[in-house]
């Protein structure tokens, strides 16, 4: 009798009416989403508690002063201070001030998630809402679908993939399943030819990187920074790393009186999870670490012949393996690329993503011949780029000179601040 | 044991709801699509956006060219009246040619259009062609699903790209913004809700994705103008009607409480009004403004020839000029 209750319920539900209901259910994520949603600077953020913490890319506040205004949806224009940035990872806190409490979106599992379930991306790509008639402001709402979990990216080592339209000014922003909680920031589109148009492969960093951090940030404060972990003294096999990047890890070798060393680690063994997670390859090894801060105790489980052992240890800094002494100074402006000597100039080697290079539309292999005013010939030395950018704090807009083979033309670069490299 | 598998059954039958229901708005909607060949001289100029934008975008400019193809319109008055964008019929054109979704091939002529919103109007000789049902824009929200109706080169039916309304208050207020994604070929024809109902024009794609005004091709930042912004543009839009953006010729920046001049550029509508650099713009046709964006947005709901009061602070001074709005230069 049931099944035939249930039955004839079904055969009831006309097309129209299911999609209704589904219409309904992204329209209700919508509205309660969007009121969390925030405008700032050329990009995007979200609140995630009434009294007023939000989120951003690194690469968004980055540009902004540590003191800095959001506009929320409402119209509201409010101060909000920089609190602490995982540089690296390219996720920012700062706190809104505002007297009453202010709409949020809870956190959800972005664990949880898999390939083919639906998201919403809101933000404000290409600065489409900056132009209201009113007060009120929409954001940029689309819809898409998780296209792959745990991606390995650039610097986003544990990446949603979503093809959810998000294109430049979506950073910052949230990617929400549709009960309106959080899973991810947007923060990096895969293009080609430059052409900085999503092309429906978006990548977002994950909420569990997130909230591992979050308690860290709201220590630290007054734009601090705070780290992704490592394990340091272990070295894999560079042909697990560069020929055959799937494979367990086996550990090549270990440094002794190193962390890995003291933790048990020993030459041989295979990596095979680290706290919940399977490890299936370096690239797997590399996402679950980069979303623990530094100073996070990790059960990291190897294979040593037959056994499999559970070993405890305490992620350090990754730190940066620019020698000393090379590089630009310390707490320069940062451009966003890396280049070397040439022929009357510098040529660009690589430009990073979504860096202040990469929006002026540098490109590798473009001449760089003056930067900053001052004309450049080498790296090193008293006309050397290096020399130049020391010049030049972030937040500063520089003129940069670019030779791109027959055409010649002047950028505007507003410079950020360094990501620290591991 | 029957009944478990019936159920079953229906569920599977459900799990294609959504494509019957997409089923049925291409079936309602094809017969008011038109496909448009437009013969035009050689286009020289790039792609709209600055010549250092597509220097930039170095090989990108591969993807902002134009293709030899055929393009989409919409009939929206049947005594043959139709719609399309107005960079559909740009250029120097030799002949525009319309393919009706009964087969009849007839020649077009282009009677008008309104550059800001991308719109063209084009007429055939036809009578009794079928049009498509308006929707209630007024509960129209964000997350209401779209589809974008463009024609299929080959003849047969129609093409469908499906979203969602991303946002409200786009255009002026004059359109929406929708993730439906739009490329050359299919803007310039409608976009339905999942009845198959009009909410407007796909509209603003020519070029690279240079900012709000033009998101470029398939980026999935979309715009429609709404059909009631058609339904108020038609009756000049038949007399001949060719209007460029509204423009009041001054450059400047958020500041001071309001906006403040750089430059009031000579012999445009600003300078004429006798606004100079260094002003304050305080309101603008009795309404206050206090960003840029803000005074844009209420220049573009105007159209050229308008009158309106500007209230400014120059000093100490608070005054009130009128200016008339010009055209949009070439160019700008």
């Amino acid at each position: 009798m049931y099944a035939l209750a249930l039955a004839s319920a079904l055969w009831a539900l006309q097309p129209a009416e299911a999609a209704e209901a589904f219409q309904k259910r992204v329209k209700a994520c919508a509205e309660k989403a969007s009121k969390a949603s925030v405008f700032i600077g050329g990009g995007s953020g979200f609140i995630i508690s009434d009294d007023g913490y939000m989120l951003t890319n690194f690469h968004v506040s980055s540009t902004e002063a540590k003191e800095t205004q959001v506009q929320l949806m409402d119209g509201r224009r409010l101060p909000a201070k920089k609190v602490a940035a995982d540089a690296t990872g390219d996720v920012a806190l700062l706190k809104i001030e505002c007297k009453e409490p202010l709409p949020y979106v809870e956190f959800g599992d972005s664990d949880a998630l898999e390939p083919g379930q639906y998201v919403m991306a809101i933000g404000n790509p290409f600065r489409a809402g900056d132009a209201a008639t009113g007060e009120k402001r929409y954001p940029t709402v689309t819809l898409g679908v998780v296209s792959g979990i745990h991606r390995h990216q650039n610097n986003y080592r544990d990446a949603i993939q979503t093809d959810a339209a998000v294109n430049p000014g979506n950073s910052g922003g949230m990617l929400v399943t549709l009960d309106a909680k959080v899973v991810g920031i947007n923060g990096q589109i895969a293009t080609r030819y430059m052409n900085r148009v999503n092309s429906g492969v978006g990548f977002a960093i994950p909420s569990v990187q997130i909230q591992r951090f979050l308690p860290a940030f709201k220590e630290a404060e007054g734009d601090g920074r705070v780290e992704r972990g490592a394990i340091k003294g272990l070295s894999f096999d560079p042909w697990n790393r560069a020929t055959i990047p799937w494979g367990t890890p086996k550990i090549a070798g270990i440094e002794p009186g190193s962390m890995a060393d003291k933790a048990g680690f020993k030459a041989g063994d295979l990596v095979v999870g680290i706290e919940k997670y399977d490890i299936a390859s370096i690239r797997r090894y590399e996402g679950v670490l980069c979303t623990y801060p530094e100073g996070s105790d990790v059960k990291v489980r190897v294979k040593r012949g037959e056994e499999t052992l559970e070993l405890k240890v305490t992620l350090e800094r990754a730190r940066s393996s620019r020698p000393v002494g090379e590089g630009p100074p310390a707490g320069s402006g940062w451009p966003g690329f890396t280049a070397e000597d040439a022929d009357g100039g510098v040529r660009v080697i690589e430009v990073y993503p979504n860096s202040p290079a990469a929006d002026a539309g540098i490109q590798p292999d473009d001449l760089v011949t003056r930067y900053g005013g001052r004309s450049i010939k080498t790296l090193k030395g008293r006309t050397g780029l290096y020399s130049s950018m020391g010049r030049h704090k972030p937040g500063d807009t520089i003129v940069v000179h670019v030779k791109r083979g027959e055409e010649e033309f002047d950028v505007d670069l507003r410079l950020a601040e360094a990501p620290t490299e591991d | 044991m029957m009944f478990p598998a019936m159920a079953l059954w229906l569920l599977q039958d459900l799990n294609s709801e959504f494509e019957s229901q997409y089923a049925k708005v291409r079936e309602s909607t094809a017969r008011a699509i038109v496909t448009i060949d437009v013969d035009r001289e050689a286009e020289e100029k790039q792609p709209r956006g600055s010549g250092l934008m597509n220097m930039l975008q170095g090989g990108s400019r591969i993807f902002a060219k134009r293709p030899k193809a055929p393009v989409t319109g919409l009939v929206v008055d049947p005594e043959g009246w139709i719609l399309t964008t107005r960079y559909n019929v740009a250029g120097t054109l030799k002949g525009i040619h319309v393919t009706l979704s009964d087969g009849r091939k007839l020649d077009a002529e282009l009677k008008g259009y309104e550059m800001l919103y991308d719109i063209a109007l084009l007429k055939v000789d036809a009578k009794d062609l079928p049009t498509l049902a308006t929707r209630r824009l007024e509960d129209l929200g964000v997350g209401d699903a779209v589809v974008a109706i463009g024609a299929a080169p080959e003849g047969d039916g129609v093409t469908l790209a499906q979203g969602i309304v991303s946002a409200l208050d786009r255009m002026s207020g004059f359109g929406i913004q929708h993730d439906a994604r739009l490329n050359y070929g299919n803007v310039g024809g409608p976009l339905v809700d999942l009845s198959g109902r009009l909410i407007g024009m796909t509209c603003k794609v020519s070029s690279l994705g240079t900012g709000p005004d033009d998101p470029g091709q398939n980026s999935g930042v979309g715009y429609a103008v709404t059909w009631e912004r058609i339904a108020n543009s038609l009756p000049s839009l038949k007399e001949g009607s060719k209007s460029r953006a509204p423009f009041l010729g001054i450059q400047g920046g958020d500041g001071d409480g309001g906006v403040k001049i750089q430059d009031a550029m000579k012999g445009l509508a600003a300078a004429e009004a006798g606004v100079q650099a260094g002003d304050v713009f305080l309101e603008f046709g009795g309404e206050k403004v206090t960003t840029m964006a803000q005074l844009k947005t209420k220049i573009e709901r105007r159209r050229a020839g308008d009158k309106v009061k500007i209230k400014l602070r120059r000093g100490e001074e608070v005054l009130e000029l009128e200016a008339t709005l010009g055209e949009r230069p070439e160019g700008q």
